[in-house]
Order: C-alpha cells, then structure tokens, then sequence
C-alpha cells in the first residue's frame, strides 16, 4: 500500500515537473517590417521598388492570435491577443510576448475573427476609437493601406479590408514561419499593391469578395527577414 | 509584496464595485438575445450610460443627444418626425426606431447592418446627417470631464473613460428599457381581462399579425417586404444595401407593436401618420413584388369594424409605467 502511494506521488511529480517544462516560457521579440521590394516601408516622400513607385500615408493592420507550435507543427499554445500595428508608431509593429521554450513555430491571425466581431464592445487594440471599426455596419477593418501609385501609373489607392460574414469573411492565418530567437517578419507591400494594381482595384471600403480574396494576398506577405 | 498588492487589488475592487442589476422580465419570455455576461449590469453603469444617452456632447457641435431622436414619452422614437433630423437640421433617410426590449433584439437598425447593442450607437454618433462626430471625439470631449471620470470609475474600476466604456454603459441603460406592463401583459398574467372588443381585436391579430409580430415581443426579429410601395426619392432598398443580396430587396426589420399608440409616424420611412393608415395599406395597399412577404401575398380582408377591433387590441400595448418611468428620463443630478 505504502509503495502503491510512492509510486502514485512519483508519478505525480513527474507529471508535474514534464507539464512545468513544456510549459516554461521565456520572452519573444517580433520585429515587423513593412516592405517596398528590398526597401522598408515609410510614409515620408516616395519609395522604389522595381521599375514602381509608391507613396505609403496610412498602413495600419490587427494581428491576432498568436499560436505557437513544436518541431512536428503540433500546437503547443495561442494568445487570444489582438494587436494593432501601425507604421506611423515605430513601437506597435515590435510585439514582445512568451514563447514555449520548446516553440519552433510561430503562425498568427491577420485581422480580427468572426467572434470578436460579433461579440460587442472590446478595450485596448480592439477599442472603436483606434478608427479600425465601421460604424454604419458592424464590423472590425482588418487592414488600412492608403496612398498613391507614383508611377509608371498615377492613381490614388485605398483598401479597407474587412468583413466576418459568409464568403466575405478576411480572416486569415499567416504561413507556419519559423522561430528563432528575435524574429523579423517582413510584409510586402509592394507585392500586395502590385497584385491590387494588376487587377485594377484601387478603392475598397466595405467587405466585398475581392476585400476576401485581397485580404488572402495580405496574410500571405508575412514573411521572415533574412538576418 | 506580490500577495500584499494582490490583496489590495481586491479591497479595490470592493469599493468601486456598484450594485449588480438584473434585467427583469415575465417568466414567460425568451432569454435575452444580449449576454450579460460580458457586460454585467450594474446601477453605476447604467448611470453612466443615462447620462451618456441624454449628452448632446455627443454630437459634433454639442446640439443633438441621443434623446433627441429617442424620447421616452414616445416610446423612444421621435414623434411627428417621418425621417429623424440631425445636427445643422440634417434629414436623414429612415424613421428612428423605439427602443424597447432591446435586449431580445439579434441584429440592429432597420436594415439589420449593426450586429450587437454594444456596437449600435456608433452608427448614430457617426452619421452626418445625425451626430456627425466619431467615438474617438466623443471620448476625447468627456474623458476630461470630472463627472464622467467619478461615474466612469464607478461604473467600470477605471477612471479613464474609453471607448468602450462608452459603448457599454449606452448599452447598460438602453437594456433596462423593458416593457412589459400593458394592458395585454396584464391580460396575460390573468390580473384584468380585455373588453369584447379588444378580445375581438386580440383574435384578429393573431389570425393575421403574429406571424411577423409575434408575442410576446410582437416581432420575430425577422426582416421582410410588407409590400410598401418604393419611395422613389429616398430609393431604400433596406437589407439588401448590407447583403447586396437581390432577395433581400426593399426588406425591412419587422418592428415590435409594443406602445404603437407612441410611436407614429410608422413604417421605415415614417410614411403613415396614424394605425387606420397602416391598416388600410395591409388592407387593400400592398404592391406584388418578388421579395413580398408570402404571408401578404393576399390583402389582409378587414370590415371597418373589424379595423377599430384591432385598433382597440393594439391600444393595449401601451405601457404607462414604461412611457412614464422617470428612470429613464433626463439624468437628474444624484
């Protein structure tokens, strides 16, 4: 009996102790970088990229979710934290969060989902008055990019891309990325407003199926930097 | 030191946690649509949003409250007004709807394009025709203001009045406009009975209205084309500017009938200015159209009699106590 209780507390602190170190945690620093070809992303005065040329004066986008997963891309935690980074506030687009010390990927949600969109009022990234909400229909903007095509074309470009409901849904999950100790995450731009500019759309304000499709290009630009 | 702060965390939250309040409502309803949980009621929040509703602050240039459009003798809508007007005497395109028993409510304005109480005021605060301001200028007016820092840090533990504290406390006060002492309550309940009249009235409703304007809400929270003949001016087309769904064309949120005798002028765009009027659009008014609700597809076949039968039935909707509480009235100082 004695034994049978040793053994059952062995197995108890063992238990204990492996869920303690997979669960040990130590912080992780993101650094994003909005991109134009191999040049960062500002908003003062015109950038190149390629044979194009871009005017950038708003680009402000919500990550979310942050899910960490092991070597074998099982799961291993998520952070149901909404950011919202903007590249006129140097600060918003570094995320210092935990890691599971065993992380060796990393996968986010680009936008806000379909449950924090119908849930009401929220605080912090996800208050309205950070100017990321609609008013006059219900529903977070995921992603706001603004500004000009300098050439060779000259046309003015503004996409709000947002939506939750049905086939509207902008929603979407950045590739697996690999972790390593500071990660910098570029986000190309350039790539973005190219695809938009090739398929003439140059004004979206409300959820639509190309706010859906563009909102796909948009989560697939996270890529990380080579160091 | 950790447990030293954790425990004064706690007295903290003792001293400016405020008396609970529990939305009341007859045993007999449904659940609130709204939940609660997420915002738990309590008398400072709903303070704060009271005074909230009744501050023209919210508006851009501090003319319009929300009780402009929304006043609480008239069940909440604004009375004698087909389209409600804004700030600078802006008309805008629709009728403003009461507010009664909004926390039943699924989906919002008459088109069903806002998805949560919480979220609905900001259309208003927004709109140029209306407020013609945002919610950040709204929290940037009053976050400063002593008053609102006091009710705020009441409210919510928190002194610094946010956006969402804004919506929240709004939605606080509009969730206790509940009404549900009519006369028909009262019938129901077994504490009077109707006349022969409004029994006559009752049976006709509910052979030809329930449908749509179900008890004991009196609306089913659904949206449909009740066959009202396209205003070419204002060229509505209801749900289907949200969906962009051609099936939805011209269809509107089904209204509640509660306190009806308050809150004409009636239909979306205010176009009837008393119930004969209504009735007789069901009676020989309704335009075939794709969208046509099916149960209109007949005109609904009323005697003059019958009419002011179920006039006297939709007169027993009205609840004085509700119209008349003055806990919703103007925010007298406490």
């Amino acid at each position: 009996m004695k034994r049978q209780i040793t053994f059952l507390i062995s197995v108890f602190l063992l238990l204990f102790f492996s869920a303690k170190s997979q669960t040990e945690q130590s912080n992780f620093r993101l650094q994003f970088v909005p991109m134009f070809g191999d040049s960062i992303a500002t908003t003062s005065g015109i950038v190149s990229a390629g044979n194009n040329n871009y005017h950038l004066s708003k680009c402000r986008f919500y990550l979310s979710n942050f899910q960490f997963f092991d070597a074998d891309q099982k799961l291993i935690s998520t952070e149901s934290q909404a950011y919202l980074l903007d590249i006129e506030d140097p600060q918003s687009l570094i995320i210092i969060t935990t890691k599971p010390k065993n992380a060796t990927y990393i996968m986010f949600g680009v936008g806000i989902d379909s449950i924090n969109n119908v849930s009401g009022a929220m605080g912090g990234a996800l208050d309205p008055t950070k100017g990321m909400y609609w008013s006059w229909q219900s529903g977070y903007i995921n992603v706001k990019l603004e500004g000009n095509f300098n050439g060779p074309h000259i046309k003015k470009f503004e996409y709000h891309l947002g939506g939750y409901a049905g086939e509207n849904a902008c929603y979407n999950t950045s590739a697996f990325i690999p972790i390593s100790d500071t990660l910098n995450i570029g986000v190309s731009l350039s790539e973005f407003l190219n695809l938009a500019e090739a398929q003439e759309t140059f004004k979206i304000m409300s959820p639509s199926a190309t706010a859906a499709q563009l909102s796909k290009v948009f989560a697939a630009l996270f890529q990380p930097l080579n160091p | 030191m950790i447990l030293g702060f954790g425990a004064l965390l706690i007295a903290a939250s003792h001293t400016w946690q405020s008396k609970p309040l529990k939305l009341t409502y007859p045993d007999s309803w449904p659940k609130p649509a709204y939940d609660t949980a997420r915002n738990p009621l309590t008398e400072a929040g709903v303070w704060l949003g009271r005074n909230l509703f009744y501050d023209p602050a919210l508006s851009k240039d501090n003319t319009i409250s929300c009780a402009s459009c929304h006043l609480s003798f008239t069940a909440f809508t604004h009375v004698d007004h087909a389209l409600s007007h804004g700030i600078d005497d802006r008309i805008g395109t629709r009728n403003s709807l009461v507010l009664i028993n909004l926390a039943w409510n699924k989906s919002f304005m008459w088109d069903g394009a806002v998805n949560h109480l919480d979220m609905q005021a900001l259309a208003p605060i927004s709109h140029p025709d209306e407020m013609g301001s945002s919610i950040a200028e709204v929290v940037e007016k009053l976050a400063p203001n002593p008053n609102y820092k006091m009710w705020c840090f009441q409210a919510f533990g928190d002194s610094n009045l946010t956006g969402e504290y804004v919506l929240k406390a709004l939605a606080q006060f509009q969730l206790t406009l509940i009404s549900a002492n009519s006369k028909y309550d009262q019938m129901q309940r077994g504490e009077i009975t109707f006349s022969a009249q409004e029994t006559r009235g009752y049976d006709l409703f509910k052979a030809n209205c329930n449908s749509c304007h179900t008890e004991p809400l009196f609306t089913n929270g659904s949206f449909q084309n009740n066959g009202l003949p396209l205003d070419s001016l204002l060229g509505d087309t209801g749900r289907m500017m949200v969906t962009k769904n051609e099936a939805d064309n011209r269809t509107f949120k089904v209204p509640t009938l509660r306190n009806i005798e308050f809150s004409k002028p009636f239909m979306h765009d205010g176009r009837f200015e008393s119930l004969s009027q209504v009735l007789k659009h069901y009676q020989s008014g309704i335009e075939a159209s794709s969208t046509l609700a099916k149960e209109l597809e007949k005109n609904i076949a009323l005697s003059e009699t019958e009419k002011i039968d179920l006039i006297s039935f939709l007169l027993t909707l009205s609840d004085k106590e509700f119209l008349f509480n003055t806990a919703f009235g103007y925010p007298k100082k406490k």
